[in-house]
C-alpha cells in the first residue's frame, strides 16, 4: 500500500527482490531499503508537479509505432535460436523441474 | 598510416587506391594494441576477421567502378551491439560468452558502406552508468589522466577516438551514454533523434529512450557515420520513416554559411545555474561568444521544467530496464548458475551470480516502481512530467533553432570519486537526460580544456530530426576554434 513517506522497509525489499529473481542477503536486504529511500527522497519532487493536463508519454510525441506487414517470413533457424542455451537437448532447451512432486505422488 | 586520418580522409585515398584497406587496419590494430590496452578500452579485438574484411574491401575497391562510402574506416563498436562474429557481452558477465544470432541493423549498413570493424569496446554494465566503472571488465581510464574516469557509458568507444585508435566509433545513448563520454575525453558525440536510427540488435536497457549514435574527432567524420546508419529499418517498430539527408555533403562551407546567416541559438536558463563548474561555465561563455563573431543571434529561453527531468529519467528508465532484464533468466541465453535444485531457484540464482551491483539496483528501483501500489505515484507521474519536459522544449523551439548548454556540468571526475554514492553519479547526466525523455537529437563536441588539462564538452540539442541543423551548427564552431584537434598528450 502507498504511503506517504519515501521510506522502504526490509519486508518490501524482501518482496521486491522475489519479483525481481534476486537473492539478497540480511544485509544486502538492508543496505537496498536505504539506498532505495535515499533515491526516491531525492526524487519526491515530482511527485509536487501538477500533470493533470498533460499525456503521459510511454514515449516521445510522436515517435513512429508501426506493425510490420503480416507476411510470413523466415526467422532465426532452430538451430541458431538454440546456439547459445547453456543446455539443450533434442532441439529443446533443458531446465530443472518447474513443479515439484508432493508427496503421495 | 598517420593515426590522426579522418574517416573521410581514409575512405578517399582507400577508394583511390593510394593506401589499402589493410595497411590502414593493420595500422589501427596496433595502435589497439597499446593505446586502447591502455585505457582497457576493449572488450575484444576482431584482429582475424578485421584482417580478412580489409583485404575483401580491397578487392571490391579494385573491382567495383561505384566507390564504397566507408571504403577501409577503421571503426570500433560499443559491446551493447550485437556482432554475428565474436562475442557481444554488454559489458555483463551474464553475457561473457553470448554470441549473439545476427548482426544489428548498424553492423550491417557499416559493413556494406566498407568500415572494418577492429573491435567491441567496454561500456558500463547493460549501458548502466555514467563513469565506465560499473564494467564487469572493468574500468576504461580517461586518456587525458588515467586517474579520472572515461565517462560512460560509451566510455571505451569514447577513449578508442579520443586516443586515434580509430577515426570513428559506435556508441548507445539512453540518458547521455554518448554525450557524456564524448564531452570527457574530449571528442564528438551525438546522439540521433529517437527513431532515427534502427535499435534492432542493441541490447535493450530502456526502450523508450536507447539510441545508437556515433562518435568521432571531427563532426564530419559524425555526418558521415550518421549517413551510413540512419533510416527506416521495419525490424524496428519504433524505426522512422523519414529520408536521410547526405549529412556530410550539409557540412560543405556553402550550406554552413548559409545555415550561420538564419540561425537563431538559444541558451537554456536553467542548465547556467549554480551546479555548473566555473571552468565549465567560462568555455561555455567563450563558445557563445565565437557565435556571436559568426553572426548568430543569441537567446534566452527558459525549459521550466528541467529540475525533474533527472528524477523522471531515472524512475522511467530503471522499470523499463527491470522488465528488459528479466529476460537473463539462465534459460535461453547467457551464463546459468550451477546447482539450482528447481526452475525459480536457477532463475534467482544465475541473475544473482551474473549481474552487477548497479544492474541490482536498477532492477530492484525498476520493480519497486512497477509495483502494485506505487505504479501510479512513479512511473505514471514520472510519463506525465516527461509530457510537459517534452512541451517546454516545443516551447524553446518556438524561439530559436537549436539549444546550446553544458555536457555535464564538470569536466572528468576522479576514478572512484562518486562509486559508492548513486545519487552523485546520477548527478552527472543532470543535463543530458532532458533530450533523452523528449527523443531530441543532441551532440557534444569539445569546447575548452580545464587549468588541468581535462577536455570540457558543449552540448547542441535540435528538433526532432534536424540533426542537419546540428551538425552545421557544430562544424561552424569547430572550424572557428581548435579545440577538437586536441589529442591527449598535446600541450594546450
Amino acid at each position: 500500500m502507498a504511503d506517504g513517506a519515501n521510506t522502504i522497509d526490509v519486508e518490501r525489499v524482501r518482496h521486491l527482490a522475489r519479483l525481481a529473481r534476486l537473492k539478497l542477503t540480511d544485509d544486502e536486504l538492508r543496505q537496498h531499503a536505504a539506498g532505495l529511500g535515499a533515491i526516491l527522497e531525492a526524487f519526491r519532487d515530482i511527485e509536487q508537479v501538477d500533470t493533470s493536463n498533460v499525456t503521459p508519454l510511454p514515449l516521445p510525441r510522436g515517435s513512429a509505432s508501426a506493425g510490420r506487414e503480416d507476411v510470413a517470413h523466415t526467422p532465426l533457424s532452430h538451430a541458431r535460436a538454440l546456439a547459445n542455451g547453456p543446455d539443450t537437448r533434442d532441439g529443446l532447451f533443458l531446465v530443472p523441474r518447474i513443479f515439484q512432486r508432493s508427496q503421495n505422488d | 598510416m598517420d593515426a590522426a586520418w579522418s574517416a573521410a580522409e581514409i575512405a578517399t585515398a582507400v577508394n583511390e587506391r593510394r593506401v589499402s584497406a589493410e595497411q590502414v587496419c593493420v595500422g589501427a590494430l596496433e595502435r589497439a594494441g597499446v593505446r586502447g590496452a591502455d585505457c582497457n578500452a576493449f572488450i575484444s579485438l576482431m584482429t582475424d576477421r578485421a584482417l580478412i574484411r580489409a583485404r575483401e574491401v580491397d578487392a571490391k575497391v579494385r573491382s567495383d567502378v561505384t566507390p564504397l562510402p566507408l571504403a577501409g574506416v577503421p571503426i570500433a563498436i560499443k559491446d551493447n551491439i550485437a556482432t554475428l562474429f565474436g562475442t557481444t557481452t554488454a559489458g555483463s558477465r551474464v553475457l561473457s560468452v553470448y554470441r549473439a544470432p545476427y548482426d544489428a541493423t548498424v553492423i550491417e549498413r557499416l559493413e556494406q558502406a566498407g568500415v572494418i570493424i577492429i573491435g567491441k569496446t567496454n561500456l558500463d554494465e547493460f549501458a548502466m552508468g555514467s563513469s565506465n566503472e560499473h564494467s564487469a571488465y572493468g574500468s576504461v581510464a580517461n586518456p587525458w589522466n588515467p586517474d579520472c574516469v572515461s565517462g560512460g557509458s560509451s566510455g571505451g568507444s569514447a577513449a578508442v577516438v579520443a586516443t586515434g585508435v580509430v577515426p570513428v566509433a559506435l556508441g548507445s545513448d539512453t540518458g547521455g551514454s554518448i554525450r557524456l563520454p564524448a564531452a570527457f575525453c574530449g571528442v564528438a558525440g551525438l546522439r540521433p533523434t529517437y527513431g532515427r536510427v534502427s535499435r534492432y540488435g542493441l541490447i535493450a536497457f530502456a526502450s523508450s529512450l536507447d539510441q545508437i549514435g556515433p562518435l568521432a574527432r571531427s563532426v564530419c567524420d559524425v555526418a558521415l557515420i550518421l549517413s551510413a546508419i540512419a533510416g527506416h529499418d521495419p525490424r524496428d517498430a519504433t524505426s522512422a520513416d523519414e529520408v536521410v539527408p547526405d549529412y556530410a555533403e550539409t557540412l560543405n562551407d556553402d550550406h554552413v554559411a548559409t545555415r550561420l546567416r538564419t540561425l537563431k541559438i538559444g541558451l537554456p536558463a536553467e542548465y547556467f545555474n549554480e551546479v555548473l563548474d566555473q571552468e565549465v561555465r567560462s568555455a561555455l561563455n567563450a563558445a557563445i561568444e565565437i557565435y556571436r563573431e559568426l553572426g548568430v543571434e543569441i537567446t534566452t529561453v527558459s525549459l521550466p521544467h528541467t529540475k525533474y527531468a533527472l528524477a523522471t529519467y531515472y524512475l522511467i528508465a530503471t522499470a523499463e530496464a527491470s522488465a528488459n532484464l528479466a529476460r537473463y533468466d539462465g534459460v535461453h541465453f547467457g551464463s546459468r548458475a550451477d546447482g539450482a535444485r528447481d526452475f525459480p531457484e536457477l532463475n534467482a540464482a544465475t541473475r544473482t551470480e551474473f549481474l552487477g551491483a548497479e544492474v541490482k539496483r536498477r532492477i530492484m528501483l525498476g520493480t519497486f516502481v512497477l509495483s502494485a501500489g506505487y505504479h501510479e505515484r512513479y512511473y505514471d507521474k514520472a510519463c506525465g512530467v516527461r509530457g510537459l519536459i517534452q512541451n517546454d522544449f516545443s516551447s524553446a523551439f518556438a524561439n530559436c533553432d537549436i539549444l546550446l548548454a553544458p555536457t555535464s556540468p564538470t569536466s572528468a571526475f576522479r576514478l572512484g570519486e562518486r562509486a559508492d554514492d548513486p545519487l552523485q553519479m546520477y548527478g552527472s547526466d543532470v543535463h543530458t537526460v532532458a533530450a533523452s525523455l523528449a527523443g531530441l537529437p543532441a551532440i557534444s563536441i569539445p569546447c575548452g580544456q580545464t587549468q588541468a588539462g581535462l577536455p570540457i564538452g558543449m552540448q547542441l540539442i535540435g528538433r526532432p530530426f534536424a540533426e542537419t541543423v546540428l551538425l552545421q551548427a557544430a562544424r561552424a564552431y569547430e572550424r572557428a576554434t581548435r579545440w577538437y584537434q586536441m589529442q591527449p598528450g598535446d600541450q594546450s
